[in-house]
């Protein structure tokens, strides 16, 4: 009976270590943005260059509106990092050093998508996200900043994201203001090998307590 | 076979303070080299030219000439054809000279060095001064591949191959040679693929007839030749050189007998000379150039082909007023042929100097010239009533082909010691001596050395092939021959080296009680060379040894096991030069003698390990709970000065000021100016004064000064700012990344604009679109693009950059930050 007891409080601790001890950071903003100045098709573009030389982040974008506007055709993804639709969700990644993720959507008066980001920093050169869009033709992409040709950009340092962490572009010449970032939820992704821990300690105390 | 003497005990213990001496002598030279001259080889091309740094056959020249000239590169090999001295960007030498090879570096050589030397093709010139050859590692190595930028190698040369200049043959030569007074040592080197071929015998056609094929030439010292000089050999690795026999001349139908090959010089042909003087016979070869280069080639009609060795050394041809060749006039040179002059009579051909073959006799009766050492005897050619008398070939060298005339018995040439003997129609072979090293009268010393897969082939008897043959030369030591002098062998590794049949290590030999001669073998392996493989002969050789593995002997002293030491593959083991190492559970292990072993093997680790002394060069160290493998021995130091001048305008590393380094190795420096400056050059004995980062070979006290001048140019400070970057971000409009790096001050002043963000080592497939400009070289690296940011920073202030690189490959941005400030030049 004691020894059941000892076993019991030797399981519980370990599944509160693995809680705590390999927690992945990943973090949840609600992206919204005025589309109403556009018309036509458009060019959703998402991107994501790797800085620091370890595949170690991720961005997954979901749950789009348009505002009355819908995605169209199909994507067209460039590097091995870049998958989805805007039809369903989209993840861009640091595997390779640049993966790009573009697909046309019927513009409405609004766009929103929730963007789920992780934030893994080995030193160096930050990875980066990036939301750009562009006409059809790539001739212009609309952006006040030029030089990145974006409307958000999220540089992954490591430091805890905060909307702030965001830089965030308008475009004066199409009356396109600058998105608004803010937070949605902050959710803890689980690791693999933290779910197999959680689970074998989980059942371990299933076990522990039909025992008794 | 003669039984070398056995020395009595006071011979013994002279011979014991002998060796003591000697390797006493080497740490001598070692340490007095402070007094000599540095000269940095500064580039590994093998050039002789005015521009483009210092190469080892400058460098080598520089020490023997004492100033900085040396004989530029003759193109056609077998020939010389004298293009004066060429001014080289080395350092002068001094006569005492250490030259210092970049380390770990690749010298691929393929044009043997110019003077055609009388002691055969050679990569470098003649060592008559005093050299040492710190290698650090390099590799100097033979190249046939790259001779002339030729894709494929070249035929290599034979009588169909030799001295015309569209008919371009490949030469093979050796490395060094060392001349009477010349004494060179050699420290740290890796010696590959050298091999040297001796002179074939003149021959035309193979099918016999009247006039006789001259004697091979001796294929000596495939790596090293040293004629009454000094070698010293230490931490250096031999492998795959050789030395291939001449082989003998064969009968032609042609008047005019063909003169023997010499030491690298074939023996001209009866049958080219005919073409300008019927009857006449062939020049002897010589060390360097062949028989048919001068007489016949120039179309000195009527005169029989001589040799030409550097400057005039080839005996000329006979004439009508003097039918008879002359000898050859000095070192390296050959006999020139016998003239015919009808109804007159037949001349005989001159003899060889050192290293030259014998001229031909004339049609109608002449003899053949005698070869000098190394080089074969002419052939004669049969008269009706007198004459034909084959030459002797010198030692190592074929005799010349003698048929009988109708009234008198034909006599063809004995070949010297290893050479072929000739017969009525062909030419006798020449011998191969010394696949590594061969030493003539000389003054070898082998420590701390390995010796893997080096060989010797004796050159075939003239006929080879037909009903009558003339005889083989022979072959022996395939690692060393040491003939008439002395050799000191201590830790060296004598593994896998060949003969054709026995004595394919060590051969001692003294073919005269009055030449002095002595071997001294300590602690050395000597095995898988065949049979024989370590063989004294001679009257009266001073021998001692102790401590040896030598797996098949003859008469060398000291074995003390017969064993197979299990040797591994030669590699590196640690160290500048590859090695073969032992196991614990074999032979050689704590088998050597510790009074004669040396403080450190060929790697410079520590001797002994585990309680003893090994066998060989390697030295194995097994580290257990009580034993720890410290792989360095406390080295000895001296005192480097750096000086900044002016003061205050510039740094170091090290560190200005005085400090220890450790002798006898390389120092690296490197000068980084302050702001407002730039690097001048360096004044001292660097390797290359005019880099900001070099090294400094350290012979002793030394003291070197980084000069800096004031520049208009921005200044350096990258440790006055941080930089942070942004990440990269794909532009879809431009296809350009473009990334955020800002560059905040840290100092406590400001920093006066415009201030340029220089990205130093940007990867290849990246360029920045916007770059202002290129840094040029006021202040080093030059080459890498900026950006400027005009407003200057207050303490605190940042200034950011956009940067906007081309990636067409989309590859990884990668580089490094440096960050100038202030007006002018960057």
């Amino acid at each position: 009976m004691r020894i059941n007891r000892i076993l019991q409080i030797i399981a519980f601790a370990f599944c509160l270590t693995t809680l705590l001890v390999t927690k992945a950071s990943a973090d949840s903003f609600d992206v919204s943005l005025n589309t109403s100045s556009l018309t036509g098709t458009q060019v959703l573009v998402f991107g994501y260059t790797d800085g620091d030389g370890v595949a170690n982040n991720s961005a997954t974008i979901g749950n789009f509106n348009f505002g009355g506007g819908a995605p169209q055709g199909s994507p067209t993804l460039i590097g091995s990092g870049a998958s989805g639709s805007l039809s369903s969700s989209v993840v861009v990644n640091d595997q390779d050093f640049s993966s790009l993720f573009y697909q046309s959507f019927n513009v409405g008066s609004s766009l929103s998508f929730l963007l789920n980001v992780t934030d893994n920093f080995a030193g160096g050169t930050p990875d980066a996200f990036a939301m750009s869009i562009c006409n059809t033709t790539f001739t212009t992409c609309y952006s006040d900043d030029t030089s990145t040709g974006s409307l958000l950009v999220l540089n992954v340092t490591g430091t805890p994201l905060t909307p702030s962490s965001f830089i965030l572009n308008g475009a004066s010449d199409q009356n396109l203001p600058a998105p608004v970032v803010t937070v949605a939820t902050t959710t803890n992704v689980p690791e693999p090998s933290e779910s197999l821990l959680l689970g074998a300690s989980l059942a371990f105390l299933a076990l522990l307590f039909g025992f008794r | 076979m003669p039984i070398p003497s056995q020395p009595g005990a006071l011979q013994l213990r002279l011979v014991n303070v002998l060796a003591v001496l000697t390797i006493l002598s080497v740490s001598l030279l070692t340490a007095l080299s402070s007094r000599a001259n540095v000269i940095y080889v500064t580039t590994t091309d093998d050039k002789v030219s005015a521009s483009g740094g210092c190469s080892l056959k400058e460098a080598i020249s520089a020490s023997i000439f004492q100033q900085n000239i040396a004989y530029p590169i003759d193109v056609e090999p077998h020939q010389y054809i004298g293009l004066g001295t060429v001014t080289t960007q080395c350092a002068p030498g001094s006569g005492n000279d250490i030259i210092v090879l970049p380390p770990n570096s690749l010298f691929l050589m393929f044009w043997p060095a110019t003077g055609a030397s009388y002691l055969g093709p050679t990569a470098t010139p003649i060592v008559t001064s005093s050299i040492t050859i710190e290698a650090f590692g390099s590799i100097i190595q033979y190249d046939p591949l790259a001779i002339q930028g030729n894709d494929e190698p070249l035929p290599p040369c034979d009588s169909f191959h030799n001295t015309d200049a569209d008919d371009a043959c490949n030469s093979l030569f050796r490395a060094f040679a060392v001349g009477p007074g010349g004494n060179l040592t050699i420290h740290n080197a890796n010696i590959v693929g050298f091999n040297v071929l001796g002179g074939l015998g003149g021959d035309q056609t193979p099918d016999g007839g009247a006039a006789g094929g001259g004697g091979g030439g001796m294929g000596a010292g495939g790596a090293i030749y040293v004629y009454s000089g000094t070698l010293n050999v230490d931490s250096t690795t031999f492998q795959n050189n050789g030395a291939v026999g001449g082989a003998g001349g064969s009968g032609t139908t042609y008047p005019g007998g063909a003169g023997g090959g010499g030491i690298g010089g074939f023996g001209g042909s009866g049958f080219l000379c005919h073409i300008h003087g019927p009857g006449d016979g062939g020049g002897g070869g010589g060390s360097g150039t062949d028989g048919i280069s001068f007489g016949c080639i120039q179309g000195q009609s009527n005169y029989g082909g001589g040799n030409l060795s550097g400057s005039g050394c080839a005996g000329a041809g006979g004439t009508d007023s003097n039918l008879n060749g002359q000898d050859g006039q000095c070192l390296g040179g050959g006999g020139g042929g016998g003239h015919q002059r009808l109804l007159v009579g037949s001349g005989n051909g001159g003899s060889g100097a050192y290293g030259g073959g014998g001229g031909g006799g004339a049609q109608g009766g002449g003899d053949g010239g005698s070869g000098g050492f190394g080089g074969g005897g002419g052939s004669a050619w049969n008269g009706l009533i007198g004459g034909s008398f084959g030459g002797n070939g010198g030692f190592g060298a074929g005799g010349g082909a003698s048929d009988g005339p109708i009234y008198n018995p034909g006599h063809p040439g004995v070949g010297g010691k290893y050479g072929g003997n000739a017969n009525s129609e062909n030419g006798g072979g020449g011998a191969a001596l010394g696949g590594a090293i061969f030493s003539d009268t000389g003054s070898v010393t082998v420590t701390n050395s390995t010796f893997f897969n080096n060989y010797v082939t004796r050159g075939a008897g003239g006929g080879a092939g037909s009903g009558s043959p003339a005889d083989n030369g022979a072959d022996a030591g395939g690692a060393i021959f040491n003939l008439n002098g002395a050799l000191v062998v201590n830790d060296v590794t004598i593994d896998g080296n060949q003969s054709t049949g026995a004595n394919g290590g060590i051969v001692v030999l003294q073919t005269d009680a009055s030449y002095p001669t002595s071997f001294i073998l300590n602690n050395t392996i000597i095995a898988n060379n065949g049979a024989a493989e370590c063989l004294v002969q001679g009257p009266n050789i001073a021998v001692n040894g102790i401590a040896n593995l030598i797996e098949n002997n003859d008469n060398c002293q000291g074995v003390e096991t017969i064993a197979d030491p299990q040797l591994g593959p030669l590699q590196l083991n640690g160290g500048y030069t590859p090695t073969q190492a032992i196991a614990q559970n074999t032979p050689a292990f704590n088998a050597a003698d510790p009074g004669t072993s040396l403080k450190v093997d060929q790697r410079a680790s520590p001797r002994p390990e585990n309680g003893g002394y090994d066998i060989g060069a390697f030295e194995l160290c097994v580290e257990t709970m009580f034993h720890f493998c410290t792989g360095t021995v406390a080295p000895q130091t001296t005192q480097i000065t750096i000086l900044i001048n002016p003061a205050g305008t510039g740094t170091t590393t090290p560190p200005a000021g005085t400090d220890n380094a450790v002798l006898n190795s390389l120092l690296y420096v490197t000068a980084s100016p302050s702001s407002g400056y730039v690097f001048s050059n360096w004044t001292g004995a660097v390797a290359n004064p005019a880099n900001a980062t070099t090294y400094l070979y350290v012979t002793g006290p030394q003291t070197i000064t980084a000069n800096f001048a004031p520049c208009s140019c921005a200044g350096d400070v990258t440790t006055s700012v941080t930089v942070t970057r942004g990440g990269f971000v794909l532009n879809p409009g431009t296809g350009r990344f473009a990334q955020t790096v800002t560059v905040t001050n840290i100092s406590g002043v400001t920093i006066t604009g415009p201030i340029s963000l220089v990205l130093d080592g940007l990867s290849t497939d990246a360029a920045l679109f916007n770059a202002s400009g290129i840094t040029d070289s006021l202040d080093p690296p030059a080459g890498s693009p900026y950006l400027n940011s005009n407003a200057s920073l207050a303490p605190g202030q940042s200034a950011m950059f956009a940067l906007q690189f081309t990636d067409p490959s989309r590859a990884a941005i990668t580089y490094t930050t440096r960050v100038l400030a202030g007006p002018g030049a960057r």
